[in-house]
């Protein structure tokens, strides 16, 4: 075969799973080829133009920390910064920025360019090639059949896409793009199972028939804060969101179209998730909400192009329009595309290990919405750890698999492969068990020094960890050490309603109060320049000690429960039972530890509709050597 | 492998010692087919389950062993789950020791400590709350603590438990829903509903706790301290209480040198009473160490039963101490008996002692029923339910509950000091691990090992 036809890792898919998997794989030193069925939809954001949110945000630094690329690329284009949550604890703070869908894309286009071994191929797979149980490349539309050690399956919602507006459908992957045909199929007839999923998007309007004097102003942050660990500086502007709402005049004419639903007359059988309802959702589920919240996000810089969002709705484009013009300042707006939903296929991933590879095919891995999930965060954090761990495969490393007390990838994965999903899974922070430790302002400190066990950190990256951490090291050692006169700092304490002290007090002790703030502390009694030293970055260093010394007793008793739990992950389920013979279990609960097979039973006291009591008996019998695989 | 077609387990049911009968239990596949290679009676394998059936255990050499009644439990409906044998046999250890021996031979193994409820909680029969209530059952000494046992292994308490941490459950929704959707315009928790339910898990959970109080002495027994100064007539008044001579009775002073325990059940209340040596300052090597342990025993006692001789009266000495018992150990109940009384020539009550005549009593019980049933009454007082199934016995489920409850209090401040949601998830989320680990739902392997380790032989 001729060495263009030959790579050590091919990656089906540019979206933000293929493209981080693309990335890290060639940056790994693997041989790469991404093939996408269009070069110019490389990065391309489908659905809402914002990266983050509540649980996102954490995902998209916590990439960054191991080396991913979504982060930097979020801040390049991003066009307004906010922190969510941030009234609420640390744990929950969130960092979400609206994009540019153009910039974006082309940023990400941009750095796949400038990897080295990473190439790049407009052609659509339709089968995947596998001799013996181990995957060794594929075939394309075209006939042409590639060769790889490994494949990272990243299809998106391509497989077998249709779309749906009013009585209106066809197949596509994505408004205006072909859907991808022929992989379900060569799956399916290499046994493994898949299931339909469905997801929707709102309209988009113009931007110069908005009358914003009618609506609220939703501006970015004062002082925004960064994605990446290696930004220095943000876009100095931002653009601001509007807010409006629906009313029960918009309510009615929605109902009118109800009749042409593809949703309400039966012609979409997938599964939609339920906290991202469509807006004819809303009003049929809650009918006793008389109006309902609309974020006007704009799509660029440059663009007068603006997403509905709130508005997800596959009801005819007519009724759609009428609807939108009775809204607060939509009342001349001109619809530029109408909102859609779609159908794909996806598969349910029970039938890949922690890893991302499949069980049943050695080789083959899947990442984003092929397992389930919704949203660029969850598919950009499986592409990275799928783009890692097909790289280690090839050079026979053992993967790398991210505990849930260490990152939301790791409860992302664990809950997709222990827990599966019958609906398009996006992540929570509620998801998280362990999320005080799992801080978005501490995502480094948590995983890059495993990027760079990886390979995926390079110098600089470490050395400005190494710098970061050694300033909130040294920042910490100082304010544990200064203290305070009552004389110098009671007006402060008075101002932000804490109890005054009597005698000299320790600064930390200060700062660990919930209303004080040791920025201003600082600032107010002259301490800035003895006590803090400034890291690298845009975030400051006094802000991330802070954190820490208020919630030091809440992340001691939280790591108190880790320790519980890796007793239980310590406690290993050999492979292959055959848990259908033991009676003493739930039916249920049988069926769903045949499927997923738990490494672990930690992994298996997660998986839903099996009980506290079944894990016990699963305990009892591991420790009487009951238990044994199948010969 | 599953446990229900493991070997078959064979071990005696009943208590060692002489009694009129005893029982042995086999549980397995095989329980059928091994008690019948020693068994003289019907084909026991075509008998329908719950049945009945005499005839002669035999050795393997054919030999009568002892008149028997067997009683087959089908598999599922039996403790274990497994097909279950119950011999009864006639009472004494040699009798028994044979039928277990014969059933060995013929390839029944004697179960090891637990097995029988490790087979029943393996077998779905039980949760660990029910299991750990058989074992309590085993170990019950007295009415009470059986009928308590029974209302945990019938399941009630391990419902409330499921209940609280279902509506903690809610709560944390409630509180999820906050974090993880501000940006939408969902509603958000009523911080006064928040704070009732926080109120009333925080009461449930006290009142289970301080259940414990009067739990821990219905399973073991209420711990009664007799004590006083030599030759006050502490030895005679435990004879009395417990209805026969026990204790060596002397005129010498300081003849009870070592501690004398003695049992008996009152009103269903198993009551336990040391009897201890006087309490003085003596030269005497072995009284001083007596009274050194007297004045420990006191101190890890339930009711400290005081006695004095009325002809002498309580010295100043005495009330300090008692004064001072009161003062440090808040818990103990103290019952003052003024002894001695017939020996008076004019006896007048004086308010809150007892008086008596401890030699009087020993031919008439009724004269110390009074203090017997104050006793009683005091250590009723605890009873925070009506219910025998809400009373904690268990101090592995009352360590559960205390962490509980010290994680509900946490919430309850970090609710009232404002603290975000997320805080004050971490402290709902501990809660409810504490009561998953009373009814299993999150049974870690120590909880296991300790809870299997301390089942009896044979249940």
């Amino acid at each position: 075969m001729a060495k263009y036809l030959v790579y050590d890792i091919i990656v089906v898919g540019g979206g933000h799973a293929g493209s981080e998997a693309a990335a890290a794989a060639a940056r790994l030193g693997a041989r790469t080829l991404l093939i996408t069925m269009n070069l110019e939809a490389i990065g391309r954001m489908s659905c809402n133009p914002a990266i983050g949110g509540i649980g996102k945000g954490q995902i998209v630094r916590e990439i960054d920390a191991l080396g991913g690329i979504m982060g930097r690329i979020t801040d390049h284009s991003g066009i307004q910064f906010r922190m969510l949550n941030k009234r609420k604890g640390p744990a929950v703070w969130s960092p979400r920025a609206q994009c540019d869908r153009q910039l974006y894309a082309q940023g990400v286009r941009h750095e796949l360019e400038s990897i080295d071994q990473l190439y790049m191929r407009a052609d659509m797979v339709t089968d995947i090639l596998v001799t013996g149980g181990t995957v060794h490349g594929v075939r394309t539309q075209l006939g042409r059949e590639y060769s790889a050690g490994a494949v990272v399956l990243t299809n998106g919602t391509f497989m077998n896409g249709t779309i749906h507006i009013g009585e209106n459908q066809f197949g596509g992957g994505r408004m205006g793009e072909k859907a991808s045909v022929g992989v379900t199929a060569s799956l399916h007839e290499r046994g493994f199972e898949s299931g339909r999923l469905k997801t929707g998007t709102p309209p988009r309007i113009d931007g110069r028939t908005i009358d914003y004097d009618k609506i609220g102003e939703q501006p970015g942050d004062a002082e925004p804060g960064p994605f990446s660990f290696m930004t220095d500086a943000l876009p100095g502007k931002q653009r601001s969101c509007w807010l409006t709402y629906t009313n029960d005049q918009v309510h009615d004419v929605l109902r009118t179209g109800f009749d042409r639903s593809p949703m309400f007359e039966g012609r979409i059988r997938g599964q939609g998730p339920r906290y991202c309802p469509s807006i004819e959702d809303k009003i049929d589920r809650f009918a006793d909400r008389d109006s309902h919240q609309l974020f006007l996000e704009p799509e660029g810089w440059n663009t007068e192009e603006v997403y509905v969002n709130g508005f997800s709705t596959s009801l005819p484009e007519d009724t759609q329009s009428d609807a939108l013009h009775l809204i607060e300042g939509l009342e001349n707006v001109h619809m530029i595309r109408p909102g859609y939903a779609i159908e794909y296929d996806y598969f349910p991933a029970y039938q890949i290990r922690y890893s991302m590879e499949t069980k049943s095919i050695d080789g083959l891995y899947f990442a984003g919405q092929i397992n389930g999930t919704t949203g660029y965060e969850e598919a950009a954090a499986q592409g990275i750890m799928a783009g890692i761990n097909a790289a280690r495969s090839i050079k026979d490393l053992s993967p790398i698999v991210l505990e849930r007390s260490e990152a939301y990838i790791g409860v992302l994965i664990d809950d997709l492969v222990a827990k599966g999903t019958d609906e398009p899974y996006r992540m929570f922070t509620s998801r998280a068990e362990h999320r005080i430790l799992l801080r978005q302002d501490n995502s480094d400190a948590r995983l890059t020094p495993l990027g760079r066990e990886i390979g995926l950190v390079d110098d600089s990256r470490m050395r400005r960890f190494e710098i970061r951490q050694d300033a909130i090291e040294r920042t910490r050692q100082n304010v544990e050490a200064a203290s305070v006169k009552p004389e110098v700092v009671n007006r402060y304490l008075e101002s932000v309603g804490t109890s005054i002290i009597d005698k000299p007090e320790k600064l930390a002790k200060l700062a660990a109060r919930p209303q004080v703030s040791l920025k201003n502390i600082v600032d107010y009694v002259k301490l800035r320049e003895e006590v803090v030293v400034e890291g690298p970055g845009i975030e400051l260093t006094e802000t991330l000690v802070e954190t820490e010394l208020k919630y030091a007793g809440y992340v001691k008793r939280e790591q108190e429960l880790v320790a519980r739990m890796v007793k239980l992950e310590a406690f290993p389920i050999p492979r292959n039972i055959d848990y259908s013979r033991l009676d003493h279990i739930a039916m249920e609960a049988r069926e769903k530890l045949n499927k997923i097979q738990p490494e672990n039973i930690g992994q298996a006291s997660r998986i839903s509709g099996v009980s506290p009591a079944d894990i016990s008996v699963l305990m009892v019998l591991l420790k009487k050597r009951q238990l044994e695989p199948q010969v | 492998m599953t446990p229900t077609d493991g070997d078959t387990i064979v071990a005696r049911a009943t208590a060692r010692g002489i009694a009129a009968i005893a029982m042995i239990r086999l549980s397995g596949a095989e329980a059928f087919n091994i008690a019948q290679k020693c068994f003289s009676g019907t084909d026991l394998s075509s008998k329908e389950s719950h049945t009945a059936h005499v005839g002669f255990m035999q050795s393997v050499s054919k030999n009568d062993l002892d008149q028997v009644v067997i009683t087959v439990y089908r598999a599922p409906r039996s403790v274990t789950g497994e097909n279950v044998i119950e011999i009864t046999c006639h009472g004494g250890d040699l009798v028994s020791h044979r039928i277990m021996d014969a059933l060995v031979e013929v390839g029944a193994r004697p179960a090891e400590p637990g097995e029988f409820t490790q087979r029943a909680f393996l077998n779905g029969k039980m949760d660990l709350a029910q299991a750990e209530a058989v074992s309590e059952l085993i170990h019950s000494g007295s009415r009470r603590a059986q009928a308590i046992s029974l209302a945990h292994l019938k399941g009630s308490y391990s419902a409330a438990l499921h209940e609280l941490r279902e509506e903690m459950l809610d709560l944390c929704g409630f509180i999820e829903l906050e974090l993880d959707f501000a940006e939408e315009d969902v509603e958000f928790a009523d911080k006064a509903r928040l704070s009732d339910l926080l109120e009333r898990t925080k009461a449930l959970l006290r009142r289970l706790i301080d259940s414990y109080r009067y739990g821990s002495v219905v399973r073991d027994g209420v711990h009664i301290v007799l004590a006083g100064r030599p030759n006050a007539g502490k030895s005679t008044l435990l004879n009395a209480l417990v209805g026969f001579d026990r204790a060596i009775v002397s005129e010498t002073p300081g003849t009870t040198r070592d501690e004398i325990g003695e049992e008996t059940e009152y009103a269903g209340m198993r009551l336990q009473f040391v009897d201890t040596a006087g309490l003085r300052d003596t030269g005497d090597e072995i009284e001083s160490e007596g009274v050194r342990r007297a004045e420990a025993s006191i101190r890890k006692a339930d009711v400290l039963v005081y006695v004095y001789d009325a002809t002498i009266g309580l010295d100043e000495e005495e009330r300090v101490f008692l004064d001072d018992l009161m003062r440090t150990e808040p818990d103990l109940r103290i019952f003052v008996i003024r002894n001695k009384c017939d020996l008076l020539e004019s006896s007048r009550a004086v308010d809150g002692e007892y008086s008596l005549s401890a030699l009087r009593s020993m031919k008439d019980e009724s004269l110390v029923t009074p203090l017997l049933s104050d006793i009683l009454k005091s250590v009723e007082a605890d009873r925070t339910f009506g219910e025998e199934s809400y009373v904690v016995t268990n101090e592995r489920h009352r360590h559960h509950l205390g962490e509980a409850y010290e994680a509900v209090v946490a919430a309850m401040k970090a609710l009232k000091e404002n603290m975000s949601g997320d805080l004050i998830a971490l402290d709902l989320r501990l809660a409810m691990n504490e009561l998953g680990a009373i009814t299993g739902a999150t049974a870690t392997e120590d909880i296991l090992d300790r809870i299997f380790s301390r089942f009896c032989i044979g249940k």
